[in-house]
């Protein structure tokens, strides 16, 4: 598990500006108003008003936390946040929105984490992403939970016509329990591209899934799962919808199993409901293969070293269309020793 | 020094291996010739603790001491280094990332680098979308990064390979085998234009059966194939 310090130092590096940081259900201590990029309380009185005519999750939150981020039509910027519980046995409640508008960029960077002395600490959050006409998300999120941790994201997603949205997703730290499945729309000629990096510790149980729904015509999702197994149980739901006229959906699944206790229960499912539809799906789920071993311990390495290599190649496999910032992250959590 | 003695190997029931004796002395050049599925990859990958094969009878000594319950690395620290007829490719690892896996400096390889021109298949996947030849060359390369190597063991090390890599492999392995020991394979012949070789023993249907000069035999086969060798009145006797 991460420290505080640690995430500052390690994070504050990819020179994203400003910084957001989430302490258990605490107010957002800075708020940011400039021409191009707001970011508020989400109790700000402002935000009602920012929000009118967006179609919003149910806030279904007592005591909770959270922010508007809105970026102005055109604009481009960079956005680091970090959800941190301190307390043992504490309920984070976070309720956020995002609006990126017409042709505005944004890349934002979140890590979550908490304190070495948290234990069974809950993360539950509301979030709706709204992405703009021509505009671009890209959300890159690395999970640094504690062991006891509980996470219960709920994330819908609304893309305009020509919006671009990828979500960047890893888990490699140990967790209890994740449920996530974002939800996309997609209108004409948006795209989506979800993308995880799960290692699925024993003793930890996740779902981390997700629905893209393909409304627009010319509209395109892809679902891009990859897990390392260590003895988790490990399920992930992949449904991509297709209605648009030409719209194309794709889900994939690799997984590698480390152990043999544990599960990885994928069940990709694509509904076509146009005739016009393109959409494929492709899974493979097996342990580390006995002559790739047998080949690296050929060149000298024993076993535990050409497994930890073979892993590291599945690692960097599967973040290799992640931007530079997030493989960055991940391969210095891979350079400490050993992989696991 | 490689012996290995009365060695029978079994897969599912069936003999693959059939008492074989071999003894493959320090520095010793040695070509294995037979037909596909003679056998001689098999006594390869046995040589080097692979495939998990049940070995029925018989021991296979380095410098004098059983191997039998080494796993693939300690052999290759023994001084076993191994060329598989196939190169693996592995997803996502790269050429680099195997070398980082070594102590030495990019500079003491460098040389070799140049030498086997692979510079630009350090940042790619091992074996991936390569030619033979690049194949080959690559798999030599990660060989020479092994240090106190004594014995090759190269399976058709020139298959797959067009004339110019053959030339460019064949100078790289003599200069590489220099006082070492050498045990190859071929089906073409091509790398014995440049590779001089001391010993040739033939196998048929897990068997060794033939042991002479390797041009001579080389000569034998090519005139004959290994219909000759079945026949041979040499192995009657």
């Amino acid at each position: 598990m991460m420290q505080l310090e640690d995430f500052l130092e390690n994070y504050s590096n990819v020179g994203m500006n400003p910084y957001i940081v989430l302490n258990d259900n605490a107010p957002l201590l800075m708020e940011t108003s400039e021409e191009d990029v707001q970011i508020l309380n989400i109790k700000n009185k402002l935000v009602e008003k920012y929000l009118k005519g967006f179609q919003l999750q149910e806030n279904t939150f007592d005591d909770y936390t959270g922010y508007l981020i809105l970026l102005a039509k055109g604009s481009h910027s960079s956005i680091q946040t970090c959800f941190l519980t301190s307390k043992s046995g504490f309920e984070q409640n976070v309720r956020n929105v995002i609006v990126v508008e017409e042709d505005a960029t944004l890349d934002m960077f979140t890590g979550c984490l908490s304190n070495d002395h948290v234990k069974s600490n809950i993360h539950n959050a509301i979030t709706d992403i709204f992405v703009g006409k021509n505009a671009t998300l890209t959300f890159n999120m690395i999970h640094s939970w504690g062991e006891t941790s509980k996470v219960f994201p709920k994330t819908v997603v609304h893309v305009e016509e020509g919006g671009t949205f990828t979500s960047n997703y890893v888990v490699w730290d140990r967790v209890e329990e994740i449920v996530s499945n974002p939800k996309i729309t997609l209108e004409k000629n948006a795209k989506a591209v979800m993308q995880s990096l799960v290692c699925s510790h024993d003793g930890s149980n996740l779902d981390i899934g997700g629905n893209i729904f393909l409304r627009g015509s010319g509209s395109s999702g892809e679902i891009l799962s990859n897990v390392v197994s260590q003895g988790g149980e490990y399920k992930s739901l992949s449904e991509i919808v297709g209605e648009g006229d030409s719209s194309r959906g794709h889900i994939e699944c690799d997984a590698v199993l480390l152990s043999k206790s544990g599960s990885v229960e994928v069940v990709p499912i694509l509904k076509a409901k146009n005739s016009t539809v393109q959409m494929s799906h492709e899974a493979s789920i097996g342990k580390i293969s006995k002559e790739e071993i047998e080949y690296l311990q050929s060149k000298g390495l024993d076993e535990k070293k050409a497994q930890d290599l073979i892993v590291k190649g599945f690692v960097n496999n599967s973040v290799k269309k992640m931007p530079e910032s997030v493989v960055e992250r991940i391969e210095e959590m891979l350079s400490h020793g050993s992989m696991f | 020094m490689i012996t290995i003695k009365n060695l029978t190997v079994e897969v599912e029931g069936k003999k693959i291996l059939k008492d074989i004796n071999l003894e493959i002395k320090e520095g010793e050049k040695v070509v294995l010739f037979g037909p596909n599925g003679c056998g001689k990859s098999t006594l390869f990958r046995v040589i080097m603790g692979m495939n998990d094969y049940n070995i029925v009878k018989g021991d296979i000594l380095v410098n004098g001491k059983s191997i039998l319950k080494k796993t693939i690395d300690q052999r290759v620290k023994l001084g076993i280094g191994y060329i598989a007829q196939k190169g693996v490719s592995i997803k996502g690892v790269k050429l680099e990332d195997l070398m980082e896996q070594y102590d030495f400096e990019y500079d003491d390889v460098k040389k070799d680098i140049k030498g086997l021109d692979i510079e630009r298949f350090l940042d790619r996947d091992i074996n991936y979308n390569l030619s033979g030849g690049e194949t080959k060359r690559l798999e030599l390369f990660t060989l020479s990064l092994l240090k106190d190597i004594d014995t090759y063991l190269l399976d058709e090390l020139d298959s797959g390979v067009d004339l110019e890599n053959i030339d460019r492999i064949s100078s790289y392995l003599q200069k590489m085998s220099k006082k070492k020991a050498l045990v190859i394979t071929t089906h073409t012949g091509a790398i014995l234009k440049e590779l001089k070789m001391d010993v040739a023993y033939v196998m048929l249907n897990g068997e060794i059966v033939c042991k002479g000069d390797p041009i001579e035999i080389w000569g034998c086969i090519k005139k004959e194939g290994y219909e000759k060798c079945v026949n041979c009145d040499r192995r009657k006797k």
